[in-house]
This record gives C-alpha cells, sequence and structure tokens, in this order.
C-alpha cells in the first residue's frame, strides 16, 4: 500500500504536496481559466455597459405611441424610403452626427447597417433622386426642441443625454448598443 | 420646530426665576436667623466669639452653595442661549445654501446652453463667414451636388493597342424642394471624352465605349409626390428597367461602363437608357413583418432618336425583406429608333446583397418586328472585402441581332474606397466577338483604371 503523503487539514480537505505533479495540473487549469477569463471578460464587460438609447417623436404624432411596432417604420422614414408615418403626418427624420454613439448605435440596432452601407445608401439615394441624408444635429438639447417643435419629427438620444423629456416630446421605443 | 424650542426655553427660563427666587429668601431667612440668633444680649464675650465665627462659617458655607447654583445657573442661561441661536441660525442657513446651489445648477445650465450655442455659432461663421448667401428664387430648399468621373484606358486588339485618358465627365446635380409635394431633380453633364484612337469601322474591335463631346441633359424631370404609393415624374428620367440602368450613375457603379446592352451610352440597344415622358412609381411595405417592400414603375415616354413615336413599359419588384434577395421583371414595348419598328421587352432581374455579397443578374428579350430578336444577359457577382476594397466579376453576354455576331465580356475588378465619396476602380476586360458573315471572330482586352469623385 502506497504511503498517502497528503497531510489533513482540520476542514477534512487534503492538501497537494509542493512541486508535485497534482500541484501543477490545478496551475495549468487556473493558467486557461484566466486565459478563458481575458477571453470573456471584455465581451461580457461590453454588455454589461451597454447603454440606453431612446428614439424621440413629437408628442402630438398618434403612431408615437405604439412603441416597438413602429421600429421598422422608423427605419423606413429614416432612410427616406418612406415619407408619411402610418397616422398621416410627413416624417421629418433628424440624425445625430456621423461617428456619435447615437448615430452609430441607431444605424447598428435600428437600420441594421453600418456606416459604409449607411453612405453607399445616401449615396445612391442622391445620384438617383436628389434625396440629402437627415440633416445631423449634434445637441440633444437642441435637438429635443425640434422633435418637439415638428409633428412628424424624430431622432434618436441616447439616456445620459436626457435627464427629462420635455412635455412636447415622446419614447416611442427604447434600445441598447 | 423653532416655535417649540422657544417655549421650551421660556419654560426653562421661568422655572431658572423661580430657583433663584427661593434661594434669595433662603439666603434672607437664614441671614436673619443667624442675625437673630447672633445678637449679643450680652451672654458673654467668649461664647459671643464662637457663636460668631460658626455663624459666618454657616454663611460662607451657605454662600458657596448659593455660588455653586449660580454658577449652573450661568452655565444653564448659556448653553440654552446657544440652543437659541443655533435654532433661529440654522433655517437661514439652510435656505440661503439652498438658493445658492439652485443658482449655481442655473449658471452651470446657462454655461452649457451658452456653449452648445457658441459652439453652432462657430460652426456657421466656418460655414459661411464673410461670404454671401446663395438663395434661391423660389423654392423651400435646393440641395446641389455631383461628381467627377474619370477613367484611363488601354485598349489591347487584334491590330494594334492604343491607351488614352478616355473618359472625363462632370455632372451637377441639383434638386428644388417646391412645395411638401412638388419638386424639381435635375442632372446636367458636362462630358469630355478623348476617344482612344483606335480604327475599328464595324466597331467590333472597340469596346464600344463612348468618344465624344457633349453636354447632356441626362434628367430633369418636375416631381409630384402624392404619396409613397404615388410618384409622379414628367420630363426625362432613367428608364425604370433593370439594377444597373436605374443606379445609372457612375459613383454607385463597381463598373462604370455599363453592360454591353445599356451601350452605347444613351443608344436603344435593348431599351433606351433615358426617356423624355411620363413615369409613375411607387412602393409599399408588406410581408416578412413589414420588412418586405413591393415597388413599381411605369411609363410612358419617347426616346430622343425616336421622338414621333412613344415607348412604354415598367418593372415590379419585391423585395424579401432582410433575407436580401430582390426580384424585379420587366415588361416593355414601343418603336425602334431609325426603322420605327415595334419590339417587345420581357425581362427579369435579380440582386443579392447582403453581409459581404453583391450579386446583380439581369436577362432581358425582345421580338422585333424587323431585324433579329435580342437577348442580354449578365450575371455580376461581387465581393465586398472590406468597408473599402470590393473585387468583383461580370459575365456578360448580348446578341444585339444586328447579325454581326453575338458578343461576350468577361470584367473582372477591384475597387477601393478610401473616402465614402471617392471611388477608384482597377478592371480587366475581355471582350470575345464571334465571327458574323464577312467578319472574322475576334478578341480584344482592355484596362482601365476610373476614379469618381462625389460631393
Amino acid at each position: 500500500m502506497m504511503k498517502d503523503d497528503r497531510s489533513m487539514h482540520p476542514g477534512g480537505r487534503c492538501e497537494e504536496p509542493q512541486g508535485g505533479p497534482t500541484r501543477r495540473m490545478p496551475a495549468i487549469l487556473a493558467a486557461l481559466l484566466a486565459l478563458a477569463a481575458l477571453v470573456t471578460f471584455p465581451i461580457a464587460g461590453g454588455s454589461a455597459h451597454a447603454a440606453e438609447y431612446m428614439v424621440i417623436a413629437n408628442a402630438a404624432n398618434p403612431d408615437a405611441a405604439k412603441g416597438d411596432a413602429m421600429k421598422e417604420v422608423v427605419k423606413h422614414l429614416f432612410l427616406k424610403e418612406q415619407t408619411n408615418w402610418p397616422g398621416g403626418l410627413p416624417a421629418r427624420p433628424l440624425a445625430r452626427p456621423a461617428g456619435s454613439p447615437a448615430e452609430t448605435a441607431f444605424a447598428a440596432e435600428v437600420l441594421g447597417m453600418n456606416a459604409s452601407a449607411l453612405d453607399n445608401h445616401w449615396l445612391r439615394l442622391k445620384q438617383t433622386k436628389g434625396e440629402t441624408p437627415p440633416r445631423a444635429v449634434g445637441s440633444a438639447r437642441i435637438l429635443l426642441r425640434l422633435v418637439g417643435k415638428y409633428p412628424g419629427a424624430f431622432s434618436v438620444v441616447s439616456a445620459d443625454e436626457v435627464d427629462t423629456l420635455p412635455p412636447e416630446t415622446k419614447v416611442v421605443f427604447r434600445f441598447e448598443h | 420646530m423653532s416655535k417649540n424650542h422657544s417655549k421650551r426655553f421660556l419654560k426653562q427660563r421661568s422655572g431658572i426665576c423661580a430657583l433663584v427666587s427661593m434661594l434669595a429668601l433662603t439666603i434672607a431667612l437664614d441671614g436673619s436667623s443667624a442675625m437673630a440668633a447672633g445678637s449679643p444680649q450680652d451672654s458673654g464675650t467668649d461664647a459671643g466669639k464662637s457663636s460668631e465665627s460658626d455663624r459666618i462659617a454657616t454663611l460662607e458655607k451657605r454662600l458657596s452653595e448659593v455660588l455653586g447654583v449660580v454658577d449652573a445657573l450661568r452655565q444653564e442661561v448659556a448653553r440654552l442661549k446657544a440652543q437659541k441661536g443655533a435654532g433661529a441660525g440654522a433655517p437661514a442657513g439652510t435656505d440661503l445654501a439652498r438658493r445658492i446651489d439652485a443658482l449655481s445648477e442655473q449658471v452651470a445650465s446657462t454655461d452649457a446652453r451658452l456653449d452648445e450655442i457658441e459652439d453652432i455659432a462657430i460652426e456657421t461663421d466656418e460655414k459661411v463667414g464673410s461670404r454671401a448667401l446663395a438663395r434661391v428664387f423660389n423654392a423651400d430648399s435646393l440641395d446641389i451636388g455631383g461628381f467627377l468621373h474619370t477613367a484611363a484606358t488601354l485598349v489591347d486588339g487584334k491590330q494594334n493597342t492604343e491607351a488614352s485618358f478616355n473618359r472625363l465627365t462632370f455632372e451637377l446635380l441639383a434638386r428644388a424642394k417646391l412645395s411638401q409635394n412638388w419638386s424639381v431633380f435635375v442632372a446636367q453633364a458636362f462630358i469630355r471624352e478623348s476617344g482612344i484612337n483606335y480604327t475599328d469601322p464595324a466597331a467590333r474591335l472597340d469596346p464600344n465605349f463612348n468618344v465624344v463631346s457633349k453636354t447632356p441633359l441626362v434628367i430633369a424631370t418636375a416631381n409630384y409626390h402624392h404619396s409613397d404609393l404615388l410618384n409622379l415624374e414628367i420630363g426625362r428620367f432613367i428608364t425604370p428597367h433593370g439594377i444597373i440602368n436605374i443606379e445609372h450613375f457612375p459613383a454607385i457603379l463597381l463598373d462604370p461602363e455599363q453592360p454591353q446592352f445599356l451601350r452605347p451610352f444613351g443608344g436603344q440597344t435593348i431599351f433606351a437608357n433615358f426617356m423624355n415622358g411620363l413615369k409613375l412609381s411607387g412602393q409599399t411595405f408588406a410581408g416578412f413583418g413589414g420588412k418586405g417592400t413591393l415597388g413599381y414603375a411605369a411609363y410612358a415616354a419617347s426616346f430622343v432618336g425616336n421622338s414621333d413615336h412613344f415607348n412604354y413599359g415598367g418593372r415590379l419588384f419585391y423585395r424579401f425583406g432582410d433575407t436580401g434577395f430582390t426580384l424585379g421583371a420587366n415588361v416593355g414595348g414601343g418603336k425602334r429608333a431609325g426603322t420605327g419598328t415595334q419590339y417587345w421587352l420581357a425581362g427579369g432581374d435579380l440582386l443579392y446583397d447582403k453581409g459581404p455579397v453583391l450579386w446583380k443578374t439581369e436577362l432581358f428579350a425582345t421580338d422585333e418586328d424587323a431585324g433579329g430578336n435580342r437577348l442580354a444577359f449578365y450575371t455580376q457577382p461581387a465581393f465586398r472585402l472590406d468597408d473599402q476594397w470590393t473585387a468583383f466579376y461580370r459575365f456578360d453576354f448580348l446578341d444585339d441581332g444586328s447579325g454581326r455576331g453575338d458578343r461576350t465580356e468577361h470584367a473582372v475588378g477591384i475597387t477601393f474606397k478610401p473616402d465614402p465619396d471617392i471611388h477608384l476602380r482597377l478592371i480587366a476586360r475581355r471582350d470575345h466577338f464571334q465571327a458574323a458573315l464577312g467578319l472574322p471572330k475576334a478578341n480584344a482586352e482592355n484596362y482601365q483604371f476610373s476614379a469618381t469623385f462625389s460631393f
């Protein structure tokens, strides 16, 4: 019978002898786990820090109350494939500056396009119909005033940009990115 | 809170007064009894001295006690005064702090708003400065843009090899919005092409690129937008058939030399690239959870080479939601330029545009009253290597019904967009012409570098 040189801890657990193969195995496992964590945590961290955004519209727009059902409509209106809200109001999309977090999130989550695809879309529309991209507004404060001023207006803001929405505006739907 | 504090203070002050009064009375009584007890009454000198010193000791003791009480009272009064001061002062201090905080917030908010307005003013000033603003005579808005397109081509033909910077096109695009429903869209081209010095009377070994200088009015339409389902265009428009003819402009094409059936530019090989007349178009969203698109375009117009006759036709298309597929069906008819004979047109187009793949295919066939029927087909798969680089190949077949032999073209190219508005391309093409009556078969290769700059 082999001698068991592991000493018993008071709690009943065994302690591995230092330098033995069974000692090295947990070290390798730990290294692998650490590597996995390095790979995994940035992804998990990214999703943990997802920011919240809101598509807002004029409060007088009856379609603004329809929530997520308007997601596809908002996409068509922003891309100028559709000109009127389902209720008949002429749409007035307002963009955010190219490369801004709100614009990037809106393009990815609502339009389903990256910057390159969006550029190509506007180039095509400019050349074939003379259409231009929606006007970009940098200041969230001015954006809220514009959305509140025009009945068919809508745009996107991050939750961080706005403490309280003015009564003339309304959240159509929220999304994270 | 303050009232209760005052009441309590008054009550404590009354108690202290009563205590002081009682002490005074006690001292007075003790003093009088001591005086009475200490009265000489002639009872003897020693006894009197002893009694006096006792009384003094007693009085000193009492005085000491009273002084202790007075000290205690003084401390109590000081404490109460401090309490009163704190009780009266706290609300005033809190209110002031609150007002200062509110004011600070207001100033910070005003500063932020002022910063934003100054930023906007600076941006506007950078754009406008001291220059005069262009104004439109009568329009709600006016958008102007355009592009510059240039190309250098080397043709390696059967008989000789020639090269030239053969393309130089500057095109202005303008759209004026007249009202909510009415607008005008114009594309004016200024074309200066240095033709490749290539002798080919039968136009068989020449890639058939246009070699002229001209300033054509490419598009000029007045548009009435009734709804998304009904748009009316009057004027000169791009014939709404297929995929590439509708896209038309070099800035958005992988190969700016359009497929053979659309050459020569401005001709009517299968159908005319442009028409003068009336066009209706519209689209709606149906199917695939509202992501499917059903659209149409229909026209009745004349081709400039045959302006005394009308051509007619249209296209119906459906985009299958997010699948990337768009399928189009085309029909048309009219009169051929020159002969004035009837033709009928049918065709289909299929587009796949999803992720890195962009694949366009078109097929058109005609039934001609005079000459041979015509057939055109191309397929052009492209792969987006990244946001800037795209590689493509195109197989292109044309039987133009002229009896000069079918022609096929293979084009392979790579395009690079260093900026969304700059499109650079390097393309190699190989054309093969079948033998025909009196004409031998022939091949021609050409290599082209082209660049399109949009604004």
